[in-house]
């Protein structure tokens, strides 16, 4: 057997899964006589196995996945509005250096000039004209000219091809939606904005508050004061006046240790728990769960916080626990119990997750028997009712 | 695959709907690769953050209808390759002035290497890190992100021939590596240039 034979039979095995068969007796035979392609063989199967495991990676979560889109957005953004300054800027240099050397030679070399036209000649006497009256500067108003309205208009998209057909689209980053009646309140990109959806088909926008310094990355209704609501922002909590859909009034911040995750709302005692990371890296990241009670129309009070190890994906409350989503490869869901609400604890691993059986809670819901735990590419039931 | 094709011939490059949805399908998977070559989850991330926006801004440069995801990954080895050789300066300072326990001290163990070290695939993966990067990076693409020879050919810009030619010096390396009684070649390729 000579070196092209063993290649052979090496390529043959790196392209098992679309060889022919009679590449794959002739394969089979060489290996029955080939002790090093064999070896070949086994650790290609060993290497196979056992890197995908080795090399194990948690995979971002798709909040995470979206934080990194805003920020390779803003970078992709930024640099094409510098490219476009230099591109304009070179221009105009080019453009100035031109017309120096237009006018430079207009000067310098005769002839390039033409003759001035020579003055026609005209009998003196002059006839004189009409006078009329002077226009006025002041335009007449235009019967056929609508008056411009700034344009709140939602445009329609043609529908998908997708068993759901879309109604409408509008604005970009949506993190958060409450519906109030026809009123949907969604936290659009860094601002809450309200939408009128008395007719599903032409969306109106309503108004919107002014932008906040982060992304709106949920938002819940005050539990008892219809008219407020709080929107987690960057790492800021904010409590907002939505009386006047078109007027959207914040009321109220408290700034976090860091950029706020997940959010879970307790509306018998008017807590907010709230999750976080103090930095984006996820090697230097710190994170944190607090507890924030929310004054009816008053303002937002740090009850508690604790830091954790682990990155809180998501949190849902039920049967009186805090449940933590996390989306380690080791523990999928902590359980933080209180001795009164909004006192935190060390939160306990509840569901544990491996690289075989990834239970990342990207997503949790709670009711009162069930725990549903959103996670890679299931969803997973829990019952919690004899917690 | 198609879609995106389909996306990139019809979108402008500066489209945010072009680029949420490569972020939204690749991102991950750059991010692992970066995982695997980089060996750091901050470092991997934020060398994903680069390979997006150095592919987005160099997007005209993809012929659609050929293979985006062995485009960006070529991108990203790329990259994971310049920031070890940046990181490898670093570190030949740090020892040169005799600073590496100041500067950095010792880093903790993740989850992950834990439940390695449990599985007792710690061995494999010691010996695919100890390969030389030309081989390394050929194994972890085949391996760990299952692209098919022809796909990493793209990735690395080098002749099939040439794979085959490092990926059977990494199977013998690693042969000799992980179990010296079980080497017992008699091939006479020679390693390429």
């Amino acid at each position: 057997m000579n070196e092209q034979t063993h290649r052979r039979a090496q390529v043959l095995i790196q392209s098992a899964a679309s060889i022919t068969p009679d590449e794959r007796g002739w394969l089979q035979t060489h290996l029955a006589a080939c002790p090093d392609c064999r070896a070949f063989t086994s650790m290609h199967k060993e290497l196979s196995a056992s890197l995908p495991l080795a090399y194990a990676a948690a995979p971002l979560s798709k909040a995470e996945v979206s934080d990194r889109l805003e920020r390779i957005q803003v970078r992709v953004g930024g640099h094409a509005k510098l490219a476009g300054l230099f591109h304009l800027s070179r221009g105009l240099a080019f453009a100035a250096l031109a017309l120096v050397f237009l006018l430079v030679m207009l000067a310098v070399v005769p002839g390039l000039l033409p003759d001035p036209a020579p003055l026609p000649l005209t009998d003196a006497t002059l006839t004189p004209r009409p006078v009329t009256a002077t226009p006025s500067l002041t335009p007449e108003p235009d019967a056929t000219v609508a008056p411009t309205a700034l344009p709140n208009e939602i445009p329609v998209l043609p529908p998908a091809p997708s068993p759901y057909q879309s109604i409408s689209q509008s604005g970009g980053s949506i993190r958060g939606i409450v519906m109030q009646g026809d009123t949907a309140f969604v936290g659009m990109g860094p601002r809450l904005a309200a939408i009128d959806l008395t007719d599903p088909a032409s969306p109106r926008l309503l108004g919107s508050s002014p932008p906040f310094q982060g992304m709106v990355n949920a938002l819940v209704p005050h539990p008892v004061d219809p008219d407020t609501m709080i929107a987690a922002a960057g790492k800021r909590l904010i409590m907002l006046d939505v009386s006047d859909p078109a007027n959207i009034v914040p009321l109220h911040a408290l700034e976090l240790p860091g950029a706020i995750t997940s959010v879970a709302l307790d509306p018998d005692h008017q807590i907010l728990y709230t999750g976080g990371e103090t930095t984006s890296r996820p090697s230097r990241s710190r994170y944190y769960v607090a507890s924030v009670y929310l004054e009816p129309g008053g303002a937002l009070e740090l009850l508690d916080q604790i830091s954790v190890d682990h990155h809180v994906t998501s949190l849902a409350l039920g049967q009186g626990v805090l449940y933590l989503g996390s989306d380690q490869t080791s523990v999928g869901v902590y359980a933080m119990q209180f001795d009164q609400p909004g006192q935190l604890s060390a939160p306990k691993g509840l569901i544990a997750s491996t690289p075989q059986e990834y239970r990342a809670a990207y997503h949790l819901h709670a009711t009162r028997d069930r725990l549903f735990v959103g996670s890679y590419e299931s969803l997973y039931a829990y019952d919690i009712s004899t917690r | 695959m198609a879609r995106i094709d389909d996306m990139i011939r019809q979108m402008a490059p500066d489209d945010p709907r072009l680029s949420e949805a490569l972020v939204s399908e690749y991102f991950n998977f750059v991010y692992h690769l970066g995982c695997s070559i980089l060996g750091d989850p901050g470092e991997a991330d934020d060398a994903a953050q680069e390979t997006f926006i150095r592919a987005l801004r160099c997007l005209t440069s993809y012929q659609p209808g050929t293979n985006f995801k062995a485009w960006l990954a070529r991108i990203t080895v790329n990259i994971c390759r310049s920031r070890q050789r940046k990181a490898r300066t670093r570190q030949m300072l740090q020892d040169a002035l005799q600073l590496r326990w100041l500067l950095q001290p010792p880093r903790e163990q993740t989850p992950e290497e834990a439940i390695i070290l449990s599985e007792g695939v710690r061995g494999m993966h010691q010996a695919v890190e100890a390969l030389p990067e030309k081989y390394r990076i050929p194994v972890l693409l085949r391996y760990v992100h299952g692209m098919s020879v022809p796909e990493i050919a793209v990735v690395l810009d080098v002749p099939e021939g040439t794979l085959y030619s490092r990926l059977h010096y990494a199977h013998r390396q690693l042969r000799q590596r992980l179990s010296p009684s079980l080497f017992e070649s008699t091939l006479t390729v020679e390693e390429e240039r």
